[in-house]
């Protein structure tokens, strides 16, 4: 009877920690009675890539929970419902399945690897339902012919032609023809197709470029990987990874003693690492402003992370955050009743004005039309700046802007 | 092979053997392969990330306490989940192991977070590099992994051959019903097993994290080094050293000259190629197999 009970206890609690679920609190303030909008998430918040997606999806927590307070959408609050997928393509899809059918959701955000955007999205299909993927876009969003259903929503990363355009500029401007560029992907299949298109650009424009493909999940030693980098005189590296594995390989590279510069993309985009390496070899690109620029919306999301209360420091919280003030800028323009139809139109034609925040430079705003589910993408290059001990922009911001799947259109605006 | 390769192969077969060594302890106590070896690794890091409040003044004392609460841990995990299994069929305490390591990693994610850490940084410690002869550079931690593996290694053999207790462990991993028999307390015995060998994990986790980072998922380590004592024999210790060079050799000739990708999938190819040319290892048992 005692190993009975034994088993059973140890199988509710494996249980318990095998189905991780949050439900996102439906706005406590009085002013939100309203009926919700019910809002579905799948994110890969345990698993392989849970140190990108986890602290993503509490900023997005934390911005519906800080739009609840403040009275919802004209009274409504948003029920934001999140599961784990824990990257898992299969789990991803049937979860969704569960927020459509059992939560009635409007739409799911699918915050993973994007390997999860399809499972997700075969789904949404019969229902008509939009799907917002914050990762890596893919060419099923971008124009002319995006998928009608699919919209891209992170601006942590680009389409496959985009990802890499700012790092592959700017490269190219500062080591010039016949530099010497060794690139990292990781073994997935939106990090290896941008990196793949990356070095293409870079040899289009003259430079010598050369792809590594890092094994999934990354082994305990990258010092062989890094090694080739050295072997090959790099001077530039760069890399459209996930966090884990490009931190890895640019420490093995510093430990060899490599002494070229690495371009990090906007998935490391946070102060905290700039921060941590203090390395004028180090220039990362962000997609939103970061904290060091003190814009409005670092003080709204201080203070929400104070009221509200965050496991994970502030600058992770910003991708999310931007990603909720994209879903609240949605639901206003589905107004009140929204069905799954509307918010796709509303979706279709969206608008954020992200440069009134300042997560983006002033003026500037994301626009998704009927044909382009991308839309434009800003990203700006810091450093560490050793001589004043703070985080310092490299030259202005960038406009991507794709023109077609994998062609990109790449301008320089803003202030130096 | 150059200085830098040679450098490499020693410090990734120091990491395998750690870990490699603590499978074989447990095996040879008690006839498990403990698939939650890897999260105890990743446990102790964390600790170890805990305890840096200390201050980086008592790093020895912080190093000395996460390897004592993952030893602690270990112990008890046995004492509290395998010893109640006994005389159940090794496949039910097998599968009893990963349902383990999936509660350990769970719980880590919800005291920890999934982000990644970086110990040293919060102790304010930089990993230096050093030069070797032949141009080899590596780090200070990894060049410190590899003198704590000889000494954990060598500290264990002695251990089982000379102190009382640990010839206590041998005798019990034998024969459990006749050194039962003589007096000798078997689960505090194989208890003490799963200690040392959290401990071996625990230090290649102090090393991983302190020269890479620290998140949940670096208990995929564990599993990865599983190849190590399948390869070298579950019941031998000299076998899984020999075995974690051969895989750390393999995996960066791989990487070297072949392809990066091939770093993943090397150990797992040394597991596949001993089950089928030499399934009891180059140093284990062939009566073993049963078992396992």
């Amino acid at each position: 009877m005692r190993r009975t009970l034994f088993f059973l206890a140890l199988s509710l609690l494996l249980a318990a920690c095998g189905a991780k679920q949050e439900v996102g609190t439906p706005g406590a303030s009085p002013a939100a009675t309203g009926e919700p909008y019910n809002v579905g998430a799948v994110a890969a918040i345990t698993g392989p890539v849970a140190s990108t997606y986890a602290p993503f999806t509490e900023g997005f927590r934390l911005y519906i929970r800080h739009l609840n307070a403040r009275g919802g959408i004209n009274g409504h609050p948003v029920n934001l419902v999140v599961k784990d997928s824990q990257a898992n393509p299969a789990v991803a899809g049937a979860l969704a399945k569960e927020l459509f059918e059992s939560n009635n959701a409007l739409t799911v955000v699918m915050l993973g690897p994007s390997s999860n955007i399809l499972p997700v999205l075969e789904q949404a299909k019969p229902l008509g339902a939009a799907v917002l993927s914050a990762t890596g876009c893919i060419d099923q969003q971008a124009p002319p012919d995006p998928d009608p259903l699919l919209f891209c929503t992170a601006l942590l990363a680009g389409g496959i032609g985009s990802h890499l355009a700012p790092a592959v500029e700017y490269i190219a401007q500062q080591g010039g023809p016949g530099a010497k560029v060794f690139l990292s992907a990781l073994d997935i299949p939106s990090s290896r197709a941008i990196v793949d298109d990356a070095t293409k650009r870079l040899q289009a424009k003259g430079l010598e470029a050369r792809m590594v493909v890092v094994p999934n999940p990354p082994p305990a030693d990258l010092g062989p990987i890094a090694r080739q980098g050295i072997d090959f005189g790099a001077q530039w590296g760069t890399g459209g990874a996930p966090e884990e594995a490009t931190m890895a390989l640019f420490q093995a590279l510093q430990r060899q003693g490599w002494r070229g510069t690495w371009v990090g993309d906007p998935p490391i985009g946070y102060d905290d690492i700039l921060e941590r390496f203090k390395s004028d070899q180090f220039v990362v690109f962000f997609g939103v402003s970061p904290l060091a620029e003190r814009k409005p919306f670092h003080a709204e999301l201080e203070a929400a992370a104070r009221e509200f209360g965050s496991a994970f420091p502030v600058p992770r919280l910003m991708y999310g955050w931007a990603l909720g003030v994209m879903v609240e800028s949605a639901l206003r323009q589905c107004g009140w009743p929204c069905d799954r139809a509307k918010f796709q139109q509303a979706m279709n034609n969206l608008e954020v004005d992200y440069g009134a925040t300042g997560i983006w430079p002033a003026g500037a705003k994301l626009k998704f039309t009927p044909t382009d589910h991308i839309g434009q993408r800003y990203f700006r290059l810091y450093k560490w700046d050793s001589a004043s001990n703070r985080i310092v922009p490299v030259g202005p911001w960038y406009r991507v802007e794709h023109t077609g799947k994998r062609e990109v259109f790449v301008s320089a605006v803003g202030q130096q | 092979m150059d200085a830098q390769l040679v450098a490499q192969v020693v410090v990734l077969a120091a990491f395998y053997s750690l870990i490699g060594t603590g499978y074989v302890l447990v095996y040879r106590a008690s006839r498990v392969l403990n698939l939650a070896n890897g999260e105890l690794l990743m446990l102790c890091a964390y600790f170890f990330f805990s305890l840096t409040v200390l201050g980086q003044d008592l790093l020895p004392l912080v190093v000395l306490l996460a390897l004592v609460l993952v030893a602690m841990l270990a112990g008890v995990i046995y004492l509290a989940t395998v010893r109640p299994m006994t005389g159940y069929p090794v496949f039910s305490i097998v599968l009893m192991t990963v349902g383990l390591a999936i509660v350990l990693r769970g719980l880590a994610e919800l005291v920890w977070t999934a982000q990644a850490r970086y110990p040293l940084d919060v102790l304010g410690i930089t990993n230096q590099t050093l030069q070797l002869p032949g141009g080899a550079v590596i780090t200070v931690v990894e060049a410190g992994q590899v003198v704590a593996a000889v000494l954990f290694i060598g500290g264990v053999v002695a251990f089982l051959r000379v102190a009382r207790i640990g010839m206590q462990m041998r005798a019990a991993a034998e024969h459990p019903v006749l050194a039962s028999q003589r007096g000798v307390n078997i689960h505090m015995a194989f208890a003490l097993s799963w200690a040392l060998a959290a401990i071996g994990a625990g230090i290649a986790g102090l090393a991983f994290a302190a020269n890479v980072r620290l998140e949940p998922n670096i208990a995929e380590q564990g599993l990865r080094a599983l190849a190590v004592p399948l390869a070298g024999g579950l019941t031998s210790i000299f076998g899984a050293v020999i075995a974690s060079l051969l895989v750390a050799t393999s995996e960066n000739l791989a990487v070297q000259y072949a392809d990066p990708l091939l770093a993943g999938v090397v150990p797992y190819l040394v597991i596949l190629a001993f089950i089928v040319l030499r399934p009891w290892g180059l140093l284990g048992e062939k009566e073993e197999l049963e078992r396992v």
